[in-house]
């Protein structure tokens, strides 16, 4: 027997769950101080619960069994949905851009059409020119994709 | 999972972990709301095919997770327990009251302890597994918080019923 457990502890924590104890159980009680902590403990505890069961009510449980179906239809929309709300992020960031770079490239006014040659011969002119018409050429594409889904799902 | 399977595991599991959530949060609403979520948990397929200990074990653990991750959203474990309506005879109401008032004075580890071990009779291993300890670690802290409660209860004289 060491001092933080007995090899009796099981069998008394058992014995106090049930109600089933004997003589040789009440007399190790009696002289085995973990043994006695056991009984109390578990004893109190056991008296704690069952007051506890027969005091509350619980929750429905056909209610929970609907709530985790509408929360897997939602989760089965969400996922099945992901990809358009991806689709649609994409074409609107680059719907966005290309129209920045139509009212950049074809705005009627003198002063912006020279502003826009003396930009474009610098390297970041260079590269926003490329980068607007990467997006107008990536819009053109999402709009022909987008055409040809709606074809095909009609 | 099919209904009628839900329905057994959920009248097996849900009034024991009612009463260990209860017992940990302190909190009525609290607890059927971490309760819910748990078994909501269960239907959504996100715990395992087990036998019916396995299964239990495994929804204590996920209340349990569940408990700390509201704790660790700010809110502390109650120390102060809930006022509960007394149902049974007088001197059973008393006794309740003043088991109450130790188990309040008792740290929530030491009640969640005493509780799995003593109530629910799960292993040290299952206890390790469901409060997310070491499984070396469990013993000698079961061991301080059964003296510490056998202490509470000897001085509030608690302790005159012998098996």
């Amino acid at each position: 027997m060491s001092i933080l457990e007995c090899e009796w502890e099981e069998r008394i924590a058992r014995a106090t769950g049930d109600g089933h104890w004997d003589d040789d159980l009440r007399a190790h009680v009696d002289r085995c101080p973990v043994c006695a902590d056991v009984a109390l403990v578990a004893r109190t505890m056991h008296a704690e619960s069952i007051a506890n069961r027969v005091r509350t009510e619980l929750p429905d449980p056909q209610r929970l069994w609907w709530r985790a179906r509408v929360h897997a239809r939602r989760e089965t929309v969400a996922r099945a949905t992901r990809p358009i709300a991806a689709w649609e992020l994409v074409a609107s960031t680059t719907g966005l851009l290309a129209a920045v770079a139509a009212v950049w490239l074809f705005w009627p006014s003198p002063d912006v059409q020279q502003a826009w040659m003396v930009i474009e011969t610098t390297t970041l002119g260079v590269i926003l020119k490329n980068v607007a018409l990467a997006a107008v050429t990536l819009l053109a594409f999402l709009i022909g994709f987008g055409f040809y889904i709606v074809r095909t799902e009609a | 999972m099919d209904e009628e399977t839900f329905r057994s595991v959920y009248a097996m599991v849900a009034p024991p972990l009612r009463s260990y959530l209860l017992r940990l949060s302190g909190n009525a609403t609290l607890t059927d709301d971490l309760l819910q979520d748990t078994f909501v948990r269960l239907l959504e397929g996100r715990v395992p095919t087990l036998d019916p200990m396995g299964q239990k074990r495994y929804l204590f653990r996920i209340a349990t997770n569940l408990l700390n991750d509201h704790h660790r959203r700010g809110w502390r474990w109650g120390n102060e327990l809930p006022d509960l309506p007394a149902t049974g005879p007088g001197a059973g109401v008393e006794l309740r009251t003043d088991v109450q008032r130790v188990l309040a004075r008792l740290k929530p580890r030491e009640r969640q302890l005493l509780w799995l071990a003593y109530v629910e009779g799960f292993s040290h291993a299952e206890i390790a597994e469901i409060a997310g300890l070491g499984v070396a670690s469990v013993r000698p802290l079961l061991f301080r918080a059964r003296r510490r409660m056998a202490a509470i209860l000897r001085d509030a004289g608690l302790d005159e019923r012998s098996p």
